[in-house]
């Protein structure tokens, strides 16, 4: 018996090293790059970092990224003139583009459709409305000289907050990641079992700590808020604290996911909307404009969304 | 509980380390052990069918004891014997048949223009695993009619063999003959057999979630589309489906047989490399084993088998293979596959050619095959593969204009999954399976034969990278014969 766990030991750590090798050298594992707290307050890449993400097994997206020196993915540097036309967009994972390569970002997909427009891609992982607006608000002079602004909203995740508020980030099991094979594990989603068992463990010490007992009864308790209306106060709180300017600024959105209270507010306040909703069903639908094994969009998605932002810039931008 | 999830890898461990470490000193301790232990794995699903097996344990315990108590009396051994098989037929008639006849015969008014609306259609859900254990069970009781095997004395090691976990979702079909004694006596702790069920539970880890997983999807979309799609990728899909469902099975397969050897039983082969049969009547002694054992023994056999005229055993034939597709499921689909079967097989009977292929594999002396036995494969495999066609739609209909669609949109195009799966690594990953397994045809039971220490390694670690390379988080993982 001894000799059978012995055995499994020893295969299994020889295994285990051979297999991190193997990712390691078909470069399997995502680089994903670190971040730092800018002097605006928000979270940023670290400029200079260059490296390949990689999403799904057997590198089913593969692509490389380059940290500009405003903090994000892109090729540009964001240096916005007078004498120059800009456009900015703003928005989460979608809009940061890792699953791209860099130089053939949406925005560069958008200035290749239009002329001598310049669009910078202030794209972050998890970014809401609130660091959205946020952003414009804290580099307000940067913005001034921008002519034009897209901010990228999903409205299931994005109208979450009244308020911008740090959120500080921290990968799953940081230590573990100097691993690739874990990196690689965890990308592939094998591992989400045992992150779903850490997440509940969490919770329930979290529960425990701030003496809750029983989370159920707690939230049962609560009053209980009608989404759709507390999102929309949501809104409107962001707007008045971070000001949002309607003549430059138009909001990209699917429309089969956002509610239509929200819509017919949207008009009534005039506020511009690039709707993607109808173009995406018409180029297949969620499976041919997604990734296989993420809910980003692959090529096709992007340049939809690329098509759609430069056909509204064309028609809003001077000499388009 | 799925053998594929992290709860399994969990559960067996723990089981493991008590049976071997904690409760190894009596055989009852290490049955009770096995019995919890089903029971909780079981009980994961819908622990309100646990109330299921344990009537039909009871019904088959006290069945057992009374056909032997009524030795001398016939009669009274046959009015046991039928409670048994009346009792787990009915089981299976209510929760797997019922609204399958009922459907039926609303159908069958409509179809002599008398309109009925059903108000019998109840909504039932299928108990996982009741078509093995109801099988297990009444050959128990079969068994002891026929004097192969002593009624079981002891509940517990009976509950056990009936509830043994590795085998009661989706088999091996054990006979009692077979199991029930290793069950009974004290089990050793056997450093060979255990190793040997670690590379069965690998193996069959790497056919369930590299093969049938991985080809899956593929799957899905063009039985789902298949009225868009040209011939040449519904040859494509219903040949990928061949190898999609031997995966799943013989993988779910080996996993059973690797997982009992960690507890010292032996549990019968199941699969023995039916892709590589000459025959239909070969490739049935190769695929699912268990089943095709039980209907020859329990139903074939008792009807004559093959001693009887030609024209009764052509009957008994088509009898098991009607009565076999029947108890894949409740559906016309698979009882035209059962059929289909049997038309395939009657010729092969005829000629007196479904035996020969009994002890030998394919390349028997040689390396390769010869070419008249490439040709054999080929043949058998294309028929079997378009068996599948009933095997794996909706309905009759779909199948019906699936196969039309074969013959009249008889066109090549390249075939693209909408969601952009890279083909060619399927391809790639099926050639060399084939391959692989063409190599290892002599022994089922051993997937990793090599005698270089090195090479063994070498083999474990290619089959752990391509379960990596090819899991799919965002796949149903469960198997497909828990359907039935």
């Amino acid at each position: 018996m001894i000799r059978l766990f012995k055995n499994i030991v020893v295969y299994g750590i020889l295994i285990l090293l051979v297999l991190e090798g193997l990712v390691r050298i078909f470069h399997l594992h995502n680089d994903l790059p670190e971040r730092y707290v800018a002097k605006d307050g928000m979270l940023k890449w670290i400029p200079g970092q260059n490296g390949y993400t990689v999403y799904g097994n057997r590198r089913q997206n593969f692509a490389e990224y380059h940290i500009n020196n405003s903090g994000y993915n892109s090729y540009r540097e964001f240096k916005p003139m007078d004498s120059k036309t800009e456009v900015a967009i703003i928005g989460d994972s979608y809009i940061e583009g890792f699953h791209q390569n860099y130089y053939n970002s949406i925005g560069k997909q958008v200035e290749s459709k239009l002329n001598d427009v310049e669009v910078y891609e202030y794209g972050h992982s998890s970014n809401d409305l609130a660091d959205q607006l946020y952003l414009i608000y804290a580099n307000q002079e940067k913005f001034d000289k921008v002519d034009y602004v897209i901010l990228y909203m999903k409205y299931e995740n994005d109208l979450q907050r009244p308020e911008y508020e740090f959120i500080p980030r921290e990968p799953l099991f940081p230590l573990l990641r100097h691993s690739k094979l874990v990196v690689y594990l965890l990308n592939i989603g094998i591992l989400d079992p045992v992150k779903n068992l850490h997440q509940k463990v969490n919770s329930l010490k979290s529960g425990m700590l701030a003496g809750g007992g029983n989370q159920d009864e707690t939230s049962k308790n609560k009053p209980k808020i009608d989404r759709d209306s507390l999102y929309l106060e949501n809104f409107k709180s962001l707007v008045s604290k971070y000001g949002f300017d309607k003549s430059k600024t138009a909001i990209l959105l699917d429309s089969r996911a956002t509610n239509s209270d929200f819509l017919a507010y949207l008009k009534q306040e005039n506020i511009n909307v690039i709707d993607f909703a109808v173009p995406f069903k018409e180029a297949g639908g969620h499976r041919r404009t997604t990734l296989i094994y993420d809910h980003h969009w692959n090529h096709t998605g992007r340049k939809v969304i690329a098509t759609e932002i430069s056909t509204y810039l064309q028609k809003v931008l001077p000499k388009q | 509980m799925l053998f594929n999830s992290l709860d399994f890898a969990i559960f067996l461990p723990v089981v493991f380390v008590l049976y071997w470490f904690v409760l190894n000193k009596k055989v009852k301790t290490q049955n009770l052990l096995i019995l919890v232990a089903s029971y909780f794995f079981y009980g994961l699903w819908d622990w309100r069918f646990l109330f299921l097996i344990l009537a039909s344990t009871v019904v088959d315990y006290l069945v057992g004891i009374q056909i032997h108590n009524n030795e001398n009396n016939k009669g009274v051994q046959k009015i046991w014997l039928w409670c048994s098989v009346i009792f787990n037929i009915s089981l299976l008639g209510f929760f797997k048949y019922y609204n399958f006849f009922a459907d039926s015969f609303v159908d069958l008014f409509q179809l002599f223009g008398y309109t009925v609306k059903s108000t019998w259609t109840l909504n039932i859900i299928l108990p996982v695993g009741i078509s093995f254990y109801t099988f297990q069970t009444m050959s128990y009781s079969l068994d002891i009619y026929y004097k192969r095997v002593e009624p079981s004395r002891d509940f517990l090691s009976f509950a056990t063999f009936v509830a043994f976990f590795p085998q009661l979702v989706a088999g091996p079909i054990e006979r009692a003959s077979n199991l029930l004694h290793q069950i009974t006596n004290k089990r050793k702790f056997d450093y060979t057999q255990s190793v040997s069920g670690l590379k069965l539970i690998l193996w069959g880890l790497f056919k369930k979630m590299v093969i049938a997983d991985g080809i899956a999807p593929i799957v899905d979309d063009i039985f789902l589309n298949y009225s868009t799609y040209p011939a040449s990728t519904l040859i494509l899909g219903v040949t990928l489906f061949s190898f999609q469902v031997y995966g799943d099975f013989s993988g779910y397969s080996d996993i059973a047989i690797g997982t009992a050897k960690l507890f010292g039983v032996e549990l019968m082969s199941n699969f023995k490399f039916p892709n590589f049969s000459r025959n239909v009547a070969e490739y049935w002694q190769r695929w699912h084993v268990s089943l095709s054992t039980w209907f020859r023994h329990y139903v074939y056999i008792p009807l004559g088998g093959s001693r009887v005229s030609k024209l009764k055993s052509v009957r008994n034939i088509c009898v098991i293979f009607l009565v076999s597709g029947f108890w894949h499921g409740a559906n016309w689909t698979f009882i035209f596959w059962g059929g289909f079967h049997a038309l395939a097989y009657i010729p092969v009977f005829l000629m007196g050619r479904n035996t020969i292929y009994k002890d030998n594999v394919v390349g028997e002396n040689s390396f390769f095959p010869s070419f008249v036995e490439l040709g054999q494969l080929v043949l058998t495999f294309g028929i079997v593969t378009f068996s599948r066609i009933f095997f794996r739609s909706e309905s009759l209909t779909d199948s019906f204009h699936f196969i039309s669609r074969i013959f009249t949109n008889f066109e090549y195009v390249a075939y693209e999954h909408p969601s952009g799966y890279r083909m060619v690594d399927y391809f790639v990953l099926l050639a060399v399976f084939v391959l692989y397994e063409y190599r290892i045809r002599r022994d089922e039971r051993n997937p990793f034969k090599f005698k270089s220490k090195v090479v063994r390694f070498i083999a474990y670690t290619v089959v752990i990278f391509a379960i990596l390379l090819f899991y799919d988080s965002g796949f149903d993982r469960s198997f497909i014969y828990f359907q039935f």
